[in-house]
């Protein structure tokens, strides 16, 4: 029970690149990543100076769940339950969200040791069904 | 300008030039602000932040308490800010002088300090630590490597990094050195 962020955010650009029309896109809420980015239910990829949009539906909501975990408390070790998601991984350190007791955790690791654990503020059960979503979006056909 | 950000070894792209004066503009700040205000996902905040933990541009403390990671820029960073031209130069000298630590020096002398630092970085020199600044200078100067004018300037420069050194080693010996210190040019 583990999703990527960065996995579903590539995915998502592949998907916009081959899939997505021409556009002039309206406001551009929030970059996702280097030139993706959402504007309402709208991914948006900028591709040398042309757009290309793909309505992406609730999806966007799901990378918004993600997108501005405010720490809330910071916390002793605890050993998160599933579902996580990794918000950033690279070969030295990487951050992921999990729960327990019923309070969504973010916790950043660096190699094997825990740099930092807090309570972030999001909702568990919204945290739960964006997790599904976003399992549901990268199992399914690119 | 493109020579300075070479020897750097530094290049920003539009984005996180914003990240980064968007930390030097509200710093201490949070990885959850600088996302909120630049309209950016964690994910890609959370990794430029970490690639300018990497070159010495931000560094972090954990606030008491809620142990929330605030950021903050170092030296290098307002440096490499400098050498684009993305920060007044009142910002400039704010913040160099408190991250060197020297608040007897005015904004004219912090500029003209940052110029030679600017005018004579080489790839791992410590900026971000004014005492092994003022050594790897001063050992430069002593090579006559040294490209600066303003022999006062370094004077007092100097002057204020090796009290810092012997303050280390304790306020009796700061005491006993510290007539001599202040006296000697060293340049």
């Amino acid at each position: 029970m583990f999703v990527s962020i960065q996995r579903a955010l590539d995915k998502l650009r592949a998907l916009v690149g081959s899939r997505g029309d021409a556009c002039t896109p309206d406001s551009l809420d929030l970059e996702l990543s280097n030139g993706l980015f959402l504007s309402g239910s709208v991914a948006v990829l900028a591709q040398g100076g042309a757009y290309r949009c793909l309505d992406v539906g609730g999806l966007a909501d799901v990378l918004r769940t993600f997108a501005y975990p405010q720490t809330i408390q910071q916390s002793a070790f605890k050993t998160l339950r599933p579902p996580y998601v990794e918000l950033y991984e690279d070969e030295r350190r990487y951050v992921v969200l999990g729960i327990y007791d019923d309070k969504v955790y973010m916790s950043e690791w660096s190699g094997i040791r825990l740099c930092c654990s807090w309570v972030v503020d999001i909702d568990v059960d919204r945290y739960r069904r964006s997790y599904e979503a976003l399992e549901r979006f990268l199992s399914g056909e690119p | 300008m493109s020579g300075l950000l070479e020897r750097f070894d530094v290049r920003l792209d539009e984005r996180e030039l914003r990240i980064l004066l968007g930390i030097i503009g509200s710093e201490p700040t949070t990885a959850y602000k600088v996302a909120v205000d630049n309209r950016m996902h964690f994910s890609y905040v959370y990794k430029k932040l970490w690639s300018f933990e990497q070159e010495g541009l931000v560094a972090y403390f954990c606030e008491p308490g809620s142990g929330r990671k605030l950021y903050y820029v170092l030296p290098k960073g307002v440096l490499i800010l400098m050498a684009y031209e993305a920060l007044s130069p009142k910002m400039a000298a704010d913040k160099l002088r408190d991250r060197w630590n020297l608040k007897d020096f005015s904004d004219d002398e912090i500029l003209e300090l940052a110029h030679i630092f600017l005018n004579n970085y080489r790839p791992g020199t410590p900026v971000n630590d004014s005492v092994m600044s003022a050594y790897v200078l001063y050992t430069r100067y002593l090579a006559g490597e040294l490209n600066a004018r303003n022999r006062a300037l370094l004077n007092k420069f100097f002057r204020r990094a090796f009290e810092a050194l012997i303050g280390l080693i304790g306020e009796g010996c700061l005491q006993k050195c510290g007539q001599d210190i202040a006296s000697r040019d060293y340049i």
